[in-house]
């Protein structure tokens, strides 16, 4: 089982170059066997540099299924990002 | 008196931003999608995906997305990786992403907590179009993992 925490920032490369919006996700990812992998994550995202800026909260659910079951020090991640 | 004059001060910047009004609208929106990934050998990997994404309240069908990617791990551990994504819009020009990114993760000694840091630099554009018309964005990615582990 892992925790993420992440934090992403964009920023926009046209015209008057800004910080364009700022991406906070937090996830758990369940190992349930050698095949099957379950994540869920939560994420909010808001623009920046604007008065009146829009946000976006997300729920998502990803389920991974591997057809080759994964050796045991393949399931250590190393260099993510998750496939959120 | 002088705390009728800290209550004003105080309140004075609630007041004002009291008076913007806020008009705020809550949409609902769906993406569902499905990938498949494949290890060409512990360096190569590639994967293919497709989203779907529905507005207004789920009610209508906004785009779809079909994105192909490749990714390498160097023995150093950075991942380089790269990927094309094409856009479906039904009534708009069908634009494309291009992706470039690094990344890199470390678990922090032999403890259950890691580090993992990504740029990417992505581009975005109608097909047939000058490069002036490309939004270039840069993004960077700083995760903390707490990777809890039975017996590694």
């Amino acid at each position: 089982m892992s925790f993420v925490l992440e934090d992403e920032i964009f920023y926009e490369q046209k015209g008057k170059s800004e910080w364009d919006k700022n991406r906070i996700t937090t996830g758990i990812e369940w190992v349930l066997n050698d095949q099957v992998e379950l994540i869920c994550f939560y994420r909010f995202e808001n623009e920046l540099g604007k008065v009146l800026a829009d946000f976006d909260h997300t729920l998502g659910i990803y389920l991974g299924f591997s057809l080759e079951k994964k050796k045991e020090d393949e399931r250590r991640r190393s260099g993510h990002p998750y496939p959120w | 008196m002088k705390y009728i004059i800290l209550f004003v001060l105080l309140w004075m910047s609630v007041f004002s931003v009291a008076q913007t009004v806020e008009e705020r609208k809550t949409e609902w929106s769906l993406r569902t999608g499905t990938s498949l990934d494949y290890k060409l050998n512990k360096a190569w990997k590639t994967d293919l995906s497709w989203e779907s994404r529905f507005k207004d309240d789920i009610t209508t069908y906004d785009e779809s997305i079909a994105e192909w990617g490749v990714s390498y791990k160097t023995r150093w551990d950075l991942k380089l990786q790269t990927s094309f994504r094409h856009y479906f819009t039904p009534g708009e020009p069908d634009t494309y992403r291009l992706n470039w990114g690094v990344s890199y993760g470390e678990f922090i000694e032999d403890s259950p907590f890691e580090i993992a840091v990504r740029l990417r630099y992505q581009r975005d554009n109608f097909y047939k179009k000058s490069e002036r018309e490309a939004e270039p964005v840069w993004r960077f990615k700083l995760s903390f993992v707490y990777e809890k582990r039975s017996a590694i």
